[in-house]
């Protein structure tokens, strides 16, 4: 039960399919290669280290409950990432019940960790966008998923996607702060 | 305008770099929560090995018949079917109202969809009342992941 030293070299597909087929290393190497990204990202819309963990093990749990027989027909994130981001606000909307209501607006701008110095600028130009476009911005270049798997993961069509990505870069791309970003 | 918006921000190797920084994982998970959460991952993963493999081994009998008696069904309703009193009407896409995320297929995620949506306390269409018991429940989230490990498609 210790952490490995080594990550599985074996890819998603590979590793889905021994699962499948029962075996639970398989799983559990699963879980150490996405298991920074999923807590990373509930503590995007969470905000709280404690949440953060509840949020990373139910969807663990619910990826467990869907062996064997499950399919992956895209990346493993765009699988991922609605049943964080569906858990991660049911469970913040109920700690949050008795406080003031809260909406994705306020979720989806926490960093990792405090921005350096240089970053300052362009993480307060990402504060600055409207939340639904900030998502696409981080899950494009932070997590490296295309527009398809961005529609996907977000559950909104590719024009819808296409447009928010566009609408996010021209902002960014205004901001003098951020010059150094778009220069070619 | 239709080419900027197909761009996927591949020219922007600086900016991405910069989100990936801000952005990165840092979260480190204490070592002591880690084995508990993968003790807890192994069982639930065997739980649902066994509950998934006894459920489709039950289900087997039954599946067989319900497509049996779906096709007598089939063919006793065509037989009762008079001659076409009016030209067909083209067909029209419907979506399955259980397929919440409207990729096709009714799955787990959709059962998952709809009991995170009963826990928010959202807004449901009523069309998801599957059981037509009037509400809009657990029962509907249950007939939607009895479809998801059917043998048989659209059963449930």
């Amino acid at each position: 039960m210790s952490r490995r030293e080594t990550e599985d070299p074996r890819s998603d597909q590979q590793l889905i399919a021994a699962a499948n087929a029962g075996d639970e290393d398989a799983f559990e190497a699963l879980y150490e290669r996405y298991r920074d990204w999923v807590i990373n990202l509930a503590l995007r819309f969470t905000d709280d280290r404690h949440l953060a963990l509840d949020v990373m093990q139910d969807v663990f749990m619910y990826l467990a409950g869907r062996f064997p027989g499950f399919e992956l027909t895209a990346q493993l994130k765009t699988f991922l990432y609605p049943a964080v981001r569906h858990t991660a606000l049911a469970l913040r909307r109920k700690h949050h019940r008795s406080s003031t209501a809260f909406s994705l607006s306020a979720s989806v701008c926490v960093f990792a960790s405090p921005p350096s110095e240089d970053l300052a600028p362009l993480a307060d130009a990402m504060r600055s966008l409207p939340a639904a476009q900030r998502e696409i911005i981080i899950l494009r270049f932070a997590d490296d998923l295309s527009l398809e798997e961005i529609a996907r993961a977000v559950e909104i069509p590719l024009g819808t996607a296409k447009s928010r990505l566009h609408h996010a870069l021209r902002a960014l791309r205004a901001d003098e702060r951020l010059k150094k970003y778009f220069d070619r | 305008m239709a080419d900027e918006h197909d761009r996927q921000g591949d020219d922007l190797p600086e900016l991405g770099r910069a989100l990936r920084r801000l952005y990165q994982p840092s979260a480190d998970v204490p070592a002591d929560t880690d084995a508990a959460i993968r003790a807890a991952l192994r069982l639930g993963f065997a739980e649902s090995r066994r509950k998934r493999l006894v459920f489709a081994r039950r289900l087997a009998p039954f599946a067989a018949v319900a497509a049996a008696a779906a096709v007598v069904l089939l063919a006793i309703w065509l037989a009762t079917l008079g001659p076409p009193s009016a030209p067909p009407q083209p067909a029209v896409a419907r979506t399955d109202p259980a397929d919440l995320d409207q990729n096709g297929t009714v799955d787990i995620l959709d059962a998952f969809h709809l009991a995170r949506h009963l826990e928010a306390g959202e807004a449901i269409d009523a069309a998801l009342d599957l059981n037509r018991d009037g509400a809009i429940d657990s029962l509907d989230v249950d007939r939607i992941a009895l479809r998801a490990v059917s043998l048989t498609p659209g059963a449930g």
